[in-house]
């Protein structure tokens, strides 16, 4: 078989040595190192493109955070104002509420007053009628005048007798 | 054609392994003169190939393996494109004939013999003792281990020899019944084109072989067992 014959060998060797060395020298020195910068240099961009990504994205959530501490921020404030005016308005219903009962307590002690002034003036005419009315009485019915005096102390002991 | 003593014809074999030689470099060096970081087909092409032999020489040797990337790298694209141009008719395979790819095992098996002893100095013979194994057995483990190292270019040539010549021979048997049957030749014909897609995965596959077993070696050598 010629694959095998020997008289061919010291041939092939040489030729494999004068093609196989060059080869290697060739990719080794010239072609390989080509692909390598190629793939360092794509793996360097595609590194700085995630970093400038991972960058942006930090920002963007500061950006969020700010955002919506701003928010919290606005809302607070909304509530304090909201209590604050609902504070005030309730101390204003308050005052008015507490004038208008005083003025209305004035109004009903004032009321009061002038109805006992004038039970008061009513009790004594009363009294006044009675006296006159238990003179007359006496007078039409026993005939002679009891004076004044004897009636008033009459009526008043039947007033304290009633009362007993 | 001589040198001295020796002759060293421009042979078959010898137009090949040029022309092998010109078809890598070509491929390799025209393939990468845009050098884009976006790739075109051609580039993508080259590195991928590149990929290929460098994930394989990093998964079997790690990073240590890195400077004997370019060494590597030439072993699989000549095997490769030797198989390669080999399948293409009329042509001649120089890596079906046993004293190319002995050459080329036997330099491997010297280059990682020197480079153990390198690395490791006397205690690479220790290579030849697999751990744990108990003293008694040492008498014979010992000669089977150095067997089977020294087997090492034997096994590594002859693997890429016999799979190249048996895969071309029955090619070229296969189809001389092609004219031979008349009509039915067409059922060899079929066959032979089966075969030829075969023949290709082969190509394909015993470039690999080849290069996966050097990088075993490579690591042997590095990191012993």
């Amino acid at each position: 078989m010629p694959q095998l014959d020997p008289s061919v060998f010291s041939s092939q060797l040489f030729w494999l040595a004068l093609t196989f060395i060059p080869l290697y020298l060739i990719l080794w020195k010239a072609a390989l190192p080509r692909v390598t910068s190629v793939r360092e240099a794509r793996r360097a961009r595609i590194d700085a493109d995630l970093e400038k990504a991972a960058a942006i994205k930090s920002e963007a959530e500061a950006a969020l955070a700010d955002y919506e501490k701003t928010i919290a921020e606005a809302m607070a404030k909304a509530q304090a104002t909201i209590r604050e005016s609902a504070q005030s308005f309730a101390n204003e219903a308050a005052a008015q509420r507490e004038a208008l009962s005083t003025k209305l307590a004035a109004q009903v002690a004032d009321a009061e007053r002038r109805i006992s002034e004038e039970k008061n003036r009513a009790l004594g005419d009363i009294g006044d009628i009675a006296n006159e009315l238990t003179q007359a009485a006496s007078a039409r019915l026993l005939g002679g005048d009891i004076g004044a005096d004897e009636a008033k102390s009459a009526v008043k002991s039947i007033v304290a007798g009633g009362s007993r | 054609m001589s040198l001295g003593d020796t002759d060293v014809s421009f042979t078959n074999a010898s137009l090949f392994m040029t022309i092998a030689m010109v078809l890598i470099s070509a491929f390799m060096i025209l393939g990468m003169r845009r050098s884009a970081i976006i790739p075109n087909r051609w580039q993508c092409a080259v590195e991928l190939s590149y990929e290929f032999v460098a994930n394989l020489l990093r998964d079997t040797v790690g990073q240590e393996g890195r400077k004997y990337f370019p060494f590597v790298f030439t072993l699989f694209m000549f095997i490769l494109f030797g198989n390669l141009l080999g399948m293409v008719p009329y042509s001649f395979t120089f890596t079906s004939h046993i004293i190319v790819t002995f050459a080329l095992a036997f330099i491997i098996f010297v280059g990682v013999t020197v480079l153990g002893f390198a690395k490791h100095g006397l205690h690479f013979f220790s290579f030849f003792v697999p751990p744990g194994t108990p003293l008694p057995m040492y008498p014979l483990l010992i000669p089977i281990e150095v067997i089977s190292y020294l087997s090492r270019p034997i096994s590594l040539s002859v693997r890429l020899f016999a799979n190249m010549l048996a895969g071309h021979t029955l090619l070229k048997v296969i189809a001389g019944f092609v004219a031979t049957l008349g009509f039915f030749g067409i059922l060899p014909l079929a066959f032979v084109v089966a075969l030829t897609g075969l023949e290709i995965l082969i190509a394909f596959l015993q470039a690999y072989v080849f290069t996966i077993l050097t990088c075993l070696y490579i690591n042997d050598a590095l990191h012993m067992h």
